[in-house]
């Protein structure tokens, strides 16, 4: 009786832990569109009205972009009263119209937009423009968002970044192989 | 300071002598500055709307026009606020014909101004109590046509000829005296023509239906007239689809319902309000519109070409963002044009024409680039 007790514990865990995989691989393709489109990112730009659209420049095969890509489908849904949350792979070639546009160098790099414009971000480092690096924790990224989304709707096309300058990436910006 | 206070002590106030408000109904000696008093204005809008309301039944009979049977010639006066005169439907053929003349002349337009001028403090309202000549002249058109149709038929004892009126009421008075039974109960015996005295404080024009069971109210304390009245107030009407006697439901309780159909549908949803000066505002409406207009079907427009860019801000950019997207697209045509004049030579060449292009394009730009003061000690370090 001990052993199938066990038993039914083990697979009953087994069963539990499956279903927590599942639920979580619905819940990250439903919630995070990944773009590899122009015509797609024009799309998603022009559909997300009074949202905050939060563009994630990057590729999966970097470590980096995947700890990011964690921290984002885990709070899309915390977020998504006020802003959208979509992915743009960079290795695609129909986006590097926007990598170039957007002057998107290292990665993962992520971009925001607030009813089709563009949101800067001043976070004590020399590019404004966007947001490189990953986040320390969900709620980094949450406040984040939220302070663009108060800045956005008061009018405001530059905010202050509220995080310490600790769980900020560092990182070197090179103007042109410079 | 103490000076000016003093001085405003010993200013004389005006002595003006007592004059009688129409509208609050008392004697004052505010002058001219009464009219502005929130208590007069009050009073003067309740005034107005109630003769508003008066207004807004002959309006009902200058879009219907109906005839004006001679009995009910006593029921349909109106009392003129602003000309001081009682508006006596005498010999007119069509209901309110009198009062519909009266409120389109020129005298009574002067009248309502001078009203206005005098107890208002606001003159908008004045065309609330005008027909303009172009309404009547419609009423006209319709009464005439009326006429004509109902020239044959008669539901009743209904006449457009003024020389038949006469034996109509001659006709009409025997008729009536069949429908004084019922009423002989509550001993209501309305007369024809009423003393101004018993009509100042009801001036009924009985547009609405409602008015039918007033007169009867009123009727009571009216010395016993010639002939009963109230049985046909009914009848007065449009469409005489019945009434009390016959069961039929009253045409107030109709009218009652279309009016709430029309306020629910007058009033708005008014949804939260997004602060007008976010970001994007004047897109976002005109892409909400947009969309709007998508889900109807109606407009699919291309708005987004290939070569769309969204607003953004540059890394290394002076200037305003528009500038930076010319930018952006000054180095995307060179970029295509250099890919032109490559892709007909060889690979090789092709390799010396792109760094000779991009240091084209460096040329033209000077910009120092920015190198932080860390930068400059951790590199000096690093040579050492």
């Amino acid at each position: 009786k001990k052993s199938s007790s066990r038993f039914h514990s083990v697979w009953g865990l087994y069963i539990l832990k499956r279903q927590i995989r599942n639920h979580r691989e619905k819940m990250e393709s439903v919630l995070l569109p990944t773009l590899t489109k122009k015509e797609e990112i024009d799309r998603i730009i022009n559909n997300t009205i009074d949202k905050v659209l939060v563009l994630r420049f990057g590729r999966i095969s970097d470590e980096n972009c995947l700890l990011l890509d964690d921290i984002l489908e885990k709070s899309a849904r915390d977020v998504s009263k006020f802003a959208t949350v979509a992915l743009v792979d960079v290795d695609s070639d129909q986006v590097q119209v926007y990598v170039n546009y957007f002057d998107i160098t290292l990665f993962p790099s992520t971009v925001f937009f607030f009813n089709a414009h563009h949101m800067k971000l001043d976070s004590g480092t020399a590019d404004h423009t966007k947001w490189v690096g990953k986040f320390h924790e969900k709620q980094d990224f949450i406040d984040v968002v939220e302070v663009i989304f108060r800045g956005a709707m008061k009018g405001k096309l530059i905010v202050h970044c509220p995080l310490p300058p600790e769980r900020i990436p560092k990182y070197q910006l090179l103007y042109k192989d410079v | 300071m103490e000076e000016k206070n003093t001085k405003a002590k010993k200013k004389p106030s005006k002595k003006n002598e007592f004059e009688f408000c129409k509208v609050c109904r008392f004697h004052h000696d505010h002058g001219p500055r009464h009219k502005y008093f929130p208590r007069h204005k009050e009073l003067l809008s309740a005034f107005l709307n109630r003769f508003r309301s008066k207004i807004a039944d002959v309006r009902f009979f200058l879009k219907n026009p109906s005839f004006l049977r001679p009995q009910e010639e006593s029921q349909n006066r109106v009392w003129c606020v602003f000309c001081d005169e009682d508006i006596v439907e005498l010999g007119s053929s069509f209901a309110c014909s009198k009062a519909i003349n009266h409120f389109a002349s020129s005298e009574h337009h002067k009248n309502v101004k001078q009203f206005l001028w005098k107890h208002g403090p606001s003159m908008d309202c004045a065309d609330d109590f005008k027909i303009s000549d172009a309404d009547v002249a419609k009423w006209v058109r319709k009464c005439t046509a009326l006429g004509n149709k109902d020239a044959s038929s008669c539901t009743g004892q209904l006449s457009s000829d003024i020389h038949n009126n006469k034996l109509e009421f001659e006709r009409t008075e025997k008729v009536q005296t069949h429908y004084i039974n019922p009423n002989d109960l509550n001993d209501v015996k309305p007369l024809l023509y009423n003393t101004n005295e018993y009509q100042i404080s009801h001036s009924g024009l009985p547009g609405v239906a409602h008015y039918g069971s007033h007169l009867n109210v009123d009727a009571s304390h009216l010395p016993p007239g010639v002939i009963g009245m109230a049985s046909n107030s009914s009848s007065l009407y449009g469409d005489s689809s019945g009434n009390v006697h016959s069961g039929a439901p009253p045409p107030w309780l109709n009218l009652n319902q279309t009016d709430m159909a029309r306020v629910q549908e007058k009033m708005p949803v008014k949804n939260s309000k997004l602060n007008p000066r976010r970001v994007g505002a004047a897109w976002a409406e005109r892409r909400k519109i947009e969309m709007e207009m998508e889900k109807r079907g109606e407009a699919v427009n291309s708005n987004t070409d290939a070569d769309w860019l969204p607003n953004f801000g540059r890394v290394w950019q002076s200037g305003t963002r528009k500038d930076s997207r010319k930018e952006f697209e000054k180095e995307k045509r060179k970029l295509v044009v250099a890919a032109e004049s490559i892709s007909m030579e060889s690979q090789e060449r092709k390799l010396v024409k792109t760094e000779s292009v991009s240091m084209e394009s460096e040329e033209p730009v000077q910009i120092q680039p920015y190198v932080s003061k860390r930068a400059v000690c951790f590199a000096f370090t690093i040579l050492n």
